[in-house]
């Protein structure tokens, strides 16, 4: 990703030269980002940890993963803003294997259809979600007619819940917080048209602080740890 | 074909439902339950309950000086404050002199 973004930066560089002092108008754009996070999720991971104590190997993933619909508004030269609405899922489980004769015996029995499903079945089931509302601006390091290059930070808000499913059980915690996201991003200033569409490609990689303590006597501290590297690819329609 | 597709959905509902052998690695309890555990050499004793939030939400045995060898306990399901703990999936930590020993783990359920 950060190659990516590299290499669009050089690519864009010398029309950046030439040109950074007569390209900019006014303008906005929005659209779906895709985004894929590291968090920390500190306590999460003591969790794993204990249930790995009880002989329960819960599989936590490491990505979390997400989208957004983001707004991005040039109201300067060198200034721009961004707004969006995202949500990012990490996922963790234990699973237990089916019994391989009674796996082939239901392949069998359904005419395959069995067999789409997997060997194994979700015994316990943990799903820590964030859903975030983000304000930032940016400052425009460079512009070009083919790209822009600029560095932002702004503020955060994020509901988060936990939910955690047994065989029997579930339980759900909620929380929410304020966070700081900072990063870095290279625009696509010229449109590619995707069949009839212009379409304006971005690239953001940052770093967001955003630790959410779950709410209720019973979670006692407990934090969902959504701090960590952001990698974000953002298609827009520009206007 | 809707006797086929009969015959399918009710082989799958009836396979599945046989798959799992449902040996979990923890015990599924509905009431109070007795838990034994086994102490290498003799120490000072604590066992807690803890929910899925790792908070402790009941002290079961509390720095009692305890014999090497098989021990047990129970517990109540309920909290430190007498209240029946909500359907969910807790632990008990064994510690000996202040070092984890074992931990159980339990899906309690109504």
């Amino acid at each position: 990703m950060i190659a990516l973004m590299l290499l669009l930066c050089a690519l864009g560089q010398p029309e950046i030269q030439e040109e950074e002092h007569d390209t900019f108008s006014p303008g906005f754009r929005f659209g779906p980002c895709f985004i894929a996070s590291f968090p920390s999720m500190q306590d999460e991971k003591d969790f794993a940890g204990m249930n790995s104590e009880a002989g329960l190997e819960l599989d936590l993933g490491t990505v979390a993963w997400g989208g957004s619909i983001e707004f991005l508004g040039d109201i300067g030269r060198k200034v721009r803003v961004r707004g969006s609405v995202g949500v990012l899922r990490l996922h963790g489980a234990y699973e237990d294997e089916y019994d391989p004769l009674s796996y082939i015996l239901l392949g069998i029995c359904t005419g395959g259809i069995g067999f789409l499903f997997g060997p194994e079945e979700e015994v316990v089931d943990l799903d820590d979600q964030a859903l975030s509302i983000e304000a930032q601006a940016y400052y425009v390091l460079t512009r070009g007619s083919s790209v822009s290059l600029s560095i932002g930070a702004g503020p955060v808000y994020t509901s988060v819940r936990r939910q955690l499913d047994s065989p029997n059980t579930s339980t759900l915690g909620k929380g929410s917080g304020l966070g700081l996201v900072t990063s870095i991003r290279v625009d696509q200033e010229s449109s590619t048209t995707l069949g009839c569409i212009p379409l304006k490609f971005a690239l953001e990689a940052g770093y967001r602080f955003n630790s959410v303590t779950l709410d209720g006597e019973e979670a006692d501290g407990f934090t969902l740890d959504f701090s960590g590297p952001v990698l974000k690819v953002g298609s827009y329609l520009g206007f | 074909m809707k006797s086929a597709l009969l015959f399918v959905v009710t082989a799958g509902i009836l396979v599945l439902s046989g798959c799992t052998d449902a040996t979990f690695p923890f015990e599924q309890v509905t009431s109070g339950f007795d838990f034994s555990y086994n102490l290498p050499e003799a120490g000072v004793v604590d066992i807690t309950v803890l929910n899925c939030y790792m908070s402790s939400i009941r002290t079961l045995v509390s720095s009692e000086q305890q014999g090497s060898g098989q021990h047990s306990s129970s517990w109540d399901l309920m909290d430190t404050d007498e209240e029946r703990v909500e359907n969910g999936l807790y632990y008990i930590r064994v510690k000996i002199d202040d070092l984890l020993l074992e931990t159980k783990m339990y899906e309690v359920s109504s």
